[in-house]
């Protein structure tokens, strides 16, 4: 009897592992994900997942390439002289999935769809449009006529995704297809959806024949998106063989896929900004002396070494490489001495003061900067209170200057390379109320500036009015700037073509990717 | 009393005790500090947009009338709609369920055909090497957890020697089995798609016998214990002393006796591993129920949340049922009353 269970035992045994399985495919590139792609509704869906999820399945006007803002959809474009009137010229051999022509039309619905809805993408246009905004001049010719003149336009433009119309009213249901796009396709993307299963994983397959053609020297014939949430899991399935591409892994995983001879390790930094917002209105932080002195007591140095992710100090409100960063600014470095004199010139010059400082509930990321804070300020007699909550509480909290906290750790991330778009939203006073605003920083200068900067088209001038802005806000310290994280990408040696993207820092461009002899 | 009417009994009992659960965990899940809506509709969104969101789930109304629509909905089949993906809950419970079911029953399968021989001979052999060894094994597989197991076994079978896969429930360019139950080893062998069973099979072992270990020591223990009991009854000394041989004394008569609290254990441990999988899907990939319990945990989905509780609730109560009718057959003596 025993023998016969252990004989069927073995046998059971030999049979798994032996069973041969099929891992991976000639060009099907495996893509270990952090992050469900839950939605893939252009007008509803905006994050790291989800955007890429779009840029492949779905074409935009203007697409990021590396650092670059490049014409995607557009064949050619005219501004008016103060960036109200924006016209742009559509390839003609752009077509949808089904073969019908992404034209002038196209565009139109699309946008006013974005607006209608009013979903998480919207923002970007919501102040500068409305539904009479853009119009089709011709069957592909499109053009916008902003509510109020608006240079960095373009920048947005890459989140403007196309999508079918004749597909979106033939679904439109009582939500203008909301329900039927968030896992339904409907674009002219370089791939189409396959295999959808939600929480689990998301194939998308090459279109051959592809209007705009593929950049790389070869190009996947499709991809699918792993959801993988554990880190461990994630390393052993990339030295494993299971995966391709691994994103957003950890600092500790680093030695071991260094050390791996078919493995690369990507790190670039980015521009996902971390600072510690100081209510600028409230008792205490409105006090500039005081902030100052509270950003002389980060020990910032420590506090990097503290950090389990690989981080980039801020060498003042912009980071370093982010266009129109101002070089040479006097920012604050840990120097207790100098954070005493600040406070002497204060009301509080012997500290006995109390300030709450609000992080994420449990994130070590915002926890570490809170217990180096906390020892600086303490040399300075300052109590700081550490208040954990979550996150729509800490965006709650943000909604006016009379409930804002003292300080409160924020990460922003600019969703284009304009100074406009890092800038205007955390120091215009007009932006009080969310979260990136936090500071409740008010300067009427400043916002002048920002303003003006917006409806300026020449560059130098507006570089100009964005170097005194920024001037003026490191003077006036609503803010201690902390870092920028710096983001790593895993991948097998065998793909290629990977170029890293600051404003699509946690992921790739998969239309660009191929595979050599994987 | 009749079998079937205790059955009947017990499943009517089920009502006032889901009742029960369900007040328990709306009451839960509305006191927790947080605002679900704020987290639903993103960091952007308007007053407008968040009291739009809060109207269209109800959020706006008391807490009673939430609770009474609720459950009316519950008793129509509508169990609601995840705030966060905005799909039904019983389409993701049905999406999910099966990956979790599957991966339990194969945990508790092996946990039982490892814990009780384990029990048994330790029994047999008490305080000698092999009753050591058993303990020792129970006492290493209770006292380690779970997931750091999972995360060793992971990286030496699935990594280092490559004899098993990392995760998921199939290779992700093998297509699963079309759904009949959605437990794929029953799916593929109704198609009498045998590779996919194998494979399957080949995805599930290392899940299911990493999930299996606390539930192994718990048996193993119980079972020795009971055995150890029985074994000094006086119908054993009766039967040894008549002659009947040692083995047949064992497995025969003695099992059947101790087996009754063994099935108890067992029966726990399928309530506790389908709850405590959780870890071992995030590790493994598994895309079960627990991965979706989580997320709907850290965003606050009160109606998946409720889902996920109710349906814990009738497996719990079914299995119970089942504990109750496997008593009777161990132990003919055992009345329904």
């Amino acid at each position: 009897m025993f023998k016969r269970i252990l004989f069927i035992c073995l046998v059971l045994s030999i049979l798994l592992i032996t069973t041969s399985v099929v891992l991976a495919q000639d060009d099907i590139l495996l893509y270990s994900g952090n992050q469900d792609i839950d939605n893939i509704d252009p007008a509803t869906g905006e994050n790291y997942s989800i955007n890429a999820a779009l840029r492949s399945l779905y074409d935009a006007l203007y697409i990021y390439r590396g650092a670059d803002t490049e014409p995607h959809l557009v064949e050619s474009h005219e501004v008016n002289e103060d960036a109200s009137v924006w016209t742009f010229k559509l390839h003609e051999n752009a077509v949808f999935h089904d073969g019908s022509p992404v034209n002038a039309e196209a565009v139109v619905y699309s946008f006013n769809r974005l607006l209608a809805i009013s979903g998480p993408p919207s923002w970007r246009w919501e102040s500068i449009a409305d539904e009479n905004t853009a119009e089709a001049l011709d069957e592909f010719t499109v053009q916008f006529s902003l509510t109020q003149p608006y240079a960095p336009f373009i920048g947005t433009l890459p989140q403007l995704f196309v999508v079918n119309p004749a597909i979106v009213e033939a679904n439109l249901g009582d939500d203008m297809g909301q329900t039927y796009l968030k896992e339904n396709a409907a674009g002219s993307g370089p791939f189409m959806q396959g295999r959808w299963e939600i929480g689990n994983l998301y194939e998308f397959i090459a279109v051959p024949d592809y209007w705009a053609g593929w950049t790389g020297d070869d190009h996947l014939d499709g991809f699918i998106w792993i959801i993988q949430r554990d880190h461990t899991t994630k390393l052993n399935s990339l030295l494993a063989g299971e995966v391709h591409v691994s994103d957003a892994p950890s600092g500790t995983e680093k030695e071991e896929i260094i050390a791996s001879p078919d493995h690369i390790w990507e790190e670039h930094g980015g521009f996902f900004v971390n600072t510690l917002k100081m209510n600028t209105q409230s008792e205490y932080t409105s006090d500039v002396n005081l902030r100052k002195a509270v950003a002389h007591a980060m020990n910032y140095e420590e506090m990097k070494a503290a950090q389990d992710v690989s981080v980039t100090l801020m060498p003042g409100p912009t980071p370093a490489d982010f266009v129109g960063a101002v070089e040479g600014l006097d920012y604050p470095t840990y120097d207790l001495d100098k954070a005493r004199e600040y406070l002497a010139q204060t009301p509080w010059p012997d500290g006995g003061i109390s300030l709450d400082y609000v992080y994420v509930t449990e994130l070590s990321h915002e926890i570490i900067p809170g217990l180096i804070l906390l020892e600086g300020l303490a040399e300075l007699n300052i109590e700081l209170n550490m208040i954990p909550m979550l996150w729509p509480d800490m965006v709650a909290s943000c909604a006016s200057p009379e409930t804002g906290p003292h300080i409160i750790n924020i990460y922003t991330l600019p969703p284009f390379m304009d100074p406009d778009a890092h800038l205007y939203n955390q120091y215009h006073s007009d932006q009080w109320g969310s979260f990136n605003s936090c500071s409740f920083y008010q300067n009427e200068r400043v916002n002048e500036l920002l303003d003006a900067a917006r409806v300026t088209g020449d560059a130098e001038t507006r570089a100009a009015m964005y170097t005194e802005a920024q001037e003026i806000i490191n003077a006036e310290q609503p803010s201690v700037w902390m870092y920028t994280l710096d983001n790593s990408i895993a991948l097998h040696t065998c793909v290629k073509g990977y170029r890293y993207s600051p404003l699509y820092p946690i992921t790739v461009l998969f239309q660009d990717l191929w595979m050599e002899d994987c | 009393m009749n079998i079937r009417v205790y059955i009947l009994r017990r499943i009517a009992l089920i009502i006032p005790t889901l009742i029960g659960l369900s007040v328990l965990t709306f009451s839960i899940a509305r006191i927790v500090p947080g605002d679900p809506v704020g987290l639903a509709a993103g960091p952007r969104a308007t007053e407008e947009i968040k009291e739009a969101l809060r109207r269209e789930f109800g959020f706006d109304q008391p807490l009673p009338i939430q609770y009474v629509s609720y459950m009316a909905g519950l008793f129509r089949g509508d169990w609601g709609e995840s705030l966060y993906t905005r799909r039904k809950v019983v389409s993701e419970l049905r999406a999910f369920w099966p990956a979790t079911l599957e991966l339990t029953t194969a945990a508790v399968i092996i946990a039982t055909l490892l814990g009780v021989p384990a029990g048994v001979i330790s029994a047999m052999y008490r305080n000698r090497l092999p009753d050591h060894v058993a303990r020792v094994l129970s006492l290493f597989f209770v006292s380690f957890p779970s997931f750091w197991l999972a995360m060793i076994f992971q990286t030496w079978f699935g990594r280092d020697l490559g004899l098993f896969p990392i995760g998921k429930r199939l290779p992700v360019l093998v297509s699963p089995p079309a759904p009949t139950t959605g437990l794929f080893l029953i799916d593929s062998l109704v198609q009498l798609d045998f590779e996919t069973f194998l494979v399957s099979l080949r995805h599930l072992f290392i899940p299911a016998l990493v999930l299996s270990f606390g539930a192994f020591a718990s048996i193993t223990r119980i079972t020795r214990a009971s055995m150890v009991e029985a074994l000094e009854k006086d119908f054993v000394r009766m039967e040894r002393a008549i002659g009947i041989p040692y083995r047949v004394i064992i497995f025969k008569y003695v099992l059947r006796n101790a087996l009754i609290a063994t099935i108890t254990v067992i029966s726990l441990n399928f309530g506790w591993l389908m709850a405590g999988a959780i870890l071992i899907e995030t590790i493994f990939d598994w895309p079960g129920l627990g991965l979706y319990a989580v997320h709907a945990s850290l965003s606050l989905d009160f109606q998946p949340i409720m889902g996920i509780a109710i349906l814990y609730g009738v497996v719990f109560s079914v299995v119970n049922i089942l504990t109750d009718i496997v008593y009777g057959i161990l132990d003919p003596r055992i009345r329904y009353g």
